[in-house]
């Protein structure tokens, strides 16, 4: 036909290329979204996946434009394209640095708007290149496009899973250069022979040579976000890092420094005895540049432990007689320092980060008093929720204290990450492990006006009432406050009397104030730390009252009970009070709004200009081209496409960002969920994409229906088998995410590469443009479905994309009919 | 004669070295005149979610200290702005009208001595130097202590002492003092600030992530030593819990 290109053949070495270069992509991805962990915060990754797919996408636009030069010296081009992208991988990262972003004056200055584009495009040169690759051969591919399409999804799927355990062999960077290695390999066994005669060899060191270069010159080492704590303490005159490791869950330093003294909320009480205000000298430990725990000096003397007894973490010990416990979170040891003052005869530290277990029982054994070691600790190497599941044991005290840095928690940078210590579900199972006297202590940062305490107390009264505490169980809750953190105590059994004597008598030794507990009085609230208005006792005595339900609805901040759905405990947006905030406080907004959630949002907006110009604009003059060439579309079919097409991105998009969040819960670390979210999908939808080769297109409907049910019964039986699960072993629990996610994946597989082979039989010219409408959706579907999980929850984003595939099926039917119109009969 | 003309020469040639003066500097009265504009929009007559800052003296200050003289070359265009600044070392300025806020509710008097923990660009230290008898603050990044010197020296704030240190353990030669205020972030009050402060004296301490206070903490020692503190907002929120339609 007019304009129609005539491709080369696709071989076997074309598909090695085709693999190694979705494996070096994919393990880019991750590598890139510890690398932007590492600068800014993690909530980047979102970002990360959305460049790649733009990347891909563009790279569709481009191989159109240019498509008569490539498939006319395609060897030459595949060559071309690897050299290219093998380079990118460093200096992409390199030059992105160098426009220097800073994402928290993105609400203050408009030229950071600018910046965050131009590292956003910068940053997805890699993946356009490399989608080029991808384009050339799936394009080419003709009929052989599920086999290739599958080559395509197992090799990122091996990319992935690979990756990770090659984090423990160095830090992000120095992995850049196995990737560039990678690419070129593959490029070399496929085409240095063929391009250029024998010349194409010469690629290779040239190549190499330049990316020794971009080392030299501009390494990609990734620069701290001057705010992040570890920067901000390297400044202090004697600061030193002692000790540094990496690992897929974070590059971790430890600090030390005779300037660190961090005593949370300590009371200003403490010292004014006359006794003087003595503190142990300490050092903090930090992943990806932000504060996660401080070790202290400890030598055995528990008369210099003091100073925590003027904490509102020590409340509980004040309360009962409490000797067996758990602290969540252990980190540096601080509540197990805390526990051993208050006389506690058996404490488990549960560590989810076996690094920091490591340098606490290694390097850092003998500064913190081998406290790790004593006879009555006991140091445990889990995730809080599976080590509970995994025990009948039952616990005078459950400490969850300050698990997030404070700068990172103001700023609302945690608002986009999921969290599973903080939900319902989760503060009932930590109930149903407390002795009968025993008390949940949950503390948190200060926020003005609260957030934070009052969804912590919200969330409790739901879990109460889960557990079947439903007369008065705002009995069972008591709230103080520093002047920087909130402790809310939940018992299975209510406080007396004499408990609360006890606890305000701890308070008002220390100033601090007294929030909540049954039947307090406004005069007793807000007494030391004054606030304007007596917003915590407000809140939570309205959280706990009959108008609890208008209080939550009425409330400028989301502060609803979390629940494991919907993780996100730091995020407290709500788009009805949005425009109320700004039209009052216009820029004033910003220290009560969450930047990760803002983040998101600009993100969402890059992606859908960027996507639109540089994939879908082009595509809709060329769509004109290519119908000309065909003969002409008639609109059903264009709009059946560009349907068909668009709903599987976005569809597939809203599912990945829903199981991401999802499997973190069994797995505990949201790098490994998303490595086997990731890469068990790609893989499953690698084979499923491989098993359509010889299926007709009626077969979409086995899919789509196969992709309804396990969305649905997910929904329903998921909550059982994930409790059933938790307490399993991490092998086991891989396991089974790796079987549930796989079983979804396989059928995953399929839309796209049916949709591709029709098209490319029917209107081959057009392939390019399904092919980037699939991208602009994946693009904007990547962030938009984490959107929809913040909130809406899990569950409902992943029921709207079953409900996306079952339009996309009738879409496909109305597209392809004349083909198919004997196979949907 | 001959006297008068001289006299009137000598002012003629006074008149044209003034009017030479002020053609050479129009930059700085540009920037005057965006002190009080910012002064006027965001301060005195703040927009209505803020309480207005009114006491004449700290106005006074705000428009008297050169605020683009504090901040980076090529920030100095911004300097006016309503909004934080970096000025290095994960360090920011803060947004004028928060640091008028803060002066204003320290109450200073002219007969006080004032510590500022955490120096940062100087500017604070530079406008209370305007309102009270001592100002004596403290960095502990050397190269940010030094730039505010330095450039305190430069606009003969006399009153500033600057000293490169740890802020944990104040400035005991010089203690007590009337009043402190705490801008570096702290996860803790330094119960020896605590000490040096004086019976009826005041600490502010505000809290919040780099480039937005949340909130600010005062803290008031009585005449007999207890110790007090108020939280507040540096915004007006609408009531928290009005309805959305409620506007």
């Amino acid at each position: 036909m007019e304009g129609q290109t005539k491709t080369p053949p696709v071989t076997s070495r074309h598909a090695v290329l085709l693999f190694f270069t979705s494996a070096s992509v994919l393990a880019y991805e991750i590598l890139l979204m510890r690398l932007l962990s590492i600068s800014f915060w993690t909530h980047f990754a979102y970002m990360v996946i959305s460049l790649a797919l733009l990347g891909f996408g563009t790279s569709g636009s481009f191989l159109f434009l240019l498509s008569r030069r490539v498939y006319g010296s395609m060897e030459v081009w595949l060559l071309l394209l690897a050299g290219a992208a093998s380079l990118s991988f460093p200096l992409a990262f390199s030059l992105a640095k160098e426009i220097g972003l800073d994402p928290l004056q993105l609400v203050w200055q408009n030229t950071e708007w600018f910046k965050m584009f131009a590292t956003y495009l910068v940053m997805a040169i890699p993946f356009l290149l490399s989608g080029g690759i991808v384009g050339i051969i799936l394009s080419a591919a003709g009929r052989d496009v599920p086999k290739l399409y599958a080559t395509d999804l197992l090799g990122a799927g091996f990319g992935c899973m690979a990756v990770v355990p090659a984090l423990y062999l160095g830090p992000p960077w120095l992995l850049l250069p196995l990737l560039s290695g990678a690419m070129l390999a593959g490029a070399g066994w496929c085409c240095t022979r063929t391009a250029w005669g024998n010349k194409g060899i010469l690629v290779l060191p040239v190549t190499g040579t330049l990316i020794l270069a971009c080392y030299a010159l501009l390494p990609p080492v990734p620069r701290l976000h001057h705010t992040k704590a570890l920067a901000m303490t390297l400044s202090f005159p004697d600061a030193k890092v002692e000790s540094e490791r990496h690992g897929p869950l974070g590059l971790i330093h430890v600090v030390g420094s005779s300037l660190i003294r961090e005593v949370p909320g300590l009371s200003l009480n403490y010292g004014l005895d006359g006794k003087g205000a003595i503190l142990p000298s300490q050092k903090i430990i930090f992943s990806d540049g932000d504060a996660l725990s401080t070790i202290s000096r400890f030598k055995g003397d528990l008369n210099e432990l003091e100073h925590l007894d003027f904490t509102t973490m020590a409340l509980p010990y004040h309360v009962r007689p409490l000797k067996k416990v758990l602290v969540v979170g252990a980190g540096g040891g601080t509540d197990v320092l805390l526990a051993l003052k208050q006389k506690a005869s058996s404490v488990i530290a549960l560590e989810s980060n076996a690094q920091v277990a490591e340098l606490m029982t290694g390097p850092f054994a003998g500064f913190s008093g081998h406290l790790y070691s004593k006879p009555e600790v006991q140091l445990v190497i889990r995730e809080a929720r599976q080590f509970l599941h995994g025990t009948e044991d039952r616990f005078d005290l459950i400490q969850v204290s300050l698990l997030d840095s404070f700068g990172g928690s103001a700023a609302g940078l945690y608002s986009a990450a999921e969290s599973y210590l903080y939900t319902t579900e989760a503060f009932r199972l930590f109930l149903s492990r407390l002795s009968d006297a025993g008390i949940l202590a949950v503390t948190r940062w200060l926020k003005l006006p609260p957030r934070d305490s009052l969804r912590v107390f919200s969330t409790a009264m739901s879990a109460l009432r889960a557990a079947g505490i439903s007369h008065r169980p705002e009995e069972h809750l008591l709230l103080i406050r520093s002047w920087k953190t909130s402790t809310l105590l939940v018992s299975r059994a209510p406080f007396t009397p004499e408990e609360i004597d006890k606890a305000t008598a701890f308070s008002d030794r220390r100033s601090f104030d007294v929030d909540y507990y049954a039947g307090i009085k406004e005069e007793r609230a807000n007494r030391y730390d004054v606030q304007e208005e007596a917003y915590d006792f407000n809140g939570a005595t309205s959280l706990a009252g009959p108008e609890s339900e208008r209080f939550l609805r009425d409330y400028l901040f989301d502060v609803s009970p979390m629940r494991d759905d919907r993780p996100y405990f730091s995020h407290f947006f709500r788009w009805d009070k949005a425009w109320t905030l700004i039209r009052q406080l216009r820029m004033e907004f910003l220290p009560f709004v969450e930047i990760g959630y803002l983040l998101v949002i600009a993100t969402l907006v890059q992606a859908v200009m960027a996507g639109g110009a540089l994939i879908l604009l082009p595509l809709l003059g060329l769509r004109r081209a290519g119908e000309r060439a065909e003969g002409g579309l008639s609109a059903r079919e264009v709009l059946g496409m560009l349907f068909y097409f668009g709903s599987i991105g976005f569809a597939f998009m809203f599912l990945e960002m829903a199981l991401l969040p999802k499997y973190i819960l069994l797995l505990a670390h949201p790098i490994y969920s998303t490595t086997v979210a990731l890469g068990a999908v790609l893989v499953f939808a690698g084979c499923g994409s491989l098993s359509v080769r010889h299926m007709a297109g009626k077969f979409l409907w086995v899919a789509v229906a196969c992709v309804c049910a396990w969305v649905l019964l997910q929904a329903l039986l998921e909550e059982r088998l994930f409790a059933w699960v938790l307490g399993w072993p991490f092998g086991g629990r891989l396991a089974v995410s790796v079987v549930m996610v796989g079983s979804l994946s396989f059928f995953l597989g399929w839309p796209f590469p049916i949709g591709l082979r029709e098209t490319s039989i029917r209107f081959p010219s057009l392939v390019p443009w399904a092919w980037g409408i699939n991208g602009c959706a994946s693009v904007i579907g990547a962030v938009l479905g984490k959107m929809l999980s913040m909130s809406v929850g899990l569950r409902t984003t992943m029921l709207v994309a079953a409900v996306l595939y079952l339009f996309s099926a009738i879409a496909f039917c109305f597209t392809f009919r004349e083909r198919t119109e004997r196979k949907c009969d | 004669m001959r006297r008068r003309s001289t006299i009137l020469f000598s002012l003629l040639l006074a008149l044209g070295l003034v009017l030479d003066a002020s053609a050479k500097d129009p930059a700085e009265t540009e920037f005057r005149l965006l002190r009080e504009r910012m002064v006027k929009e965001q301060i005195s007559d703040a927009p209505d979610y803020r309480d207005s800052v009114k006491d004449p003296r700290v106005l006074r200050a705000m428009r008297t200290v050169p605020r683009h003289l504090f901040v980076e070359k090529k920030l100095q265009s911004a300097a006016y702005g309503d909004f934080p600044l970096p000025i290095g070392y994960g360090q920011t300025i803060s947004q004028p009208y928060i640091v008028a806020l803060m002066t204003e509710m320290l109450e200073v008097k002219p007969d006080h001595k004032v510590l500022e923990v955490g120096a940062g660009s100087g500017y604070q230290a530079a406008v209370l130097s305007l309102l009270v008898k001592e100002v004596y603050t403290i960095e502990i990044i050397e190269a940010l202590a030094r730039q505010a010197e330095e450039r305190i020296e430069h606009l003969q704030y006399a009153t500033v002492r600057v000293r490169v240190g740890d802020g944990y353990y104040g400035w005991e030669e010089a203690a007590p003092f009337d009043r402190i205020i705490v801008t570096c972030a702290a996860s803790l009050v330094p119960p020896p600030l605590v000490k040096q402060l004086k019976p009826g004296g005041k600490m502010c301490i505000p809290v919040g992530a780099a480039y937005s206070v949340q909130y600010l903490t005062m803290v008031e020692k009585s005449e007999t030593g207890t110790i007090t503190m108020r939280k507040s907002i540096p915004v007006r929120f609408v009531p928290l819990t009005r309805s959305g339609n409620e506007e």
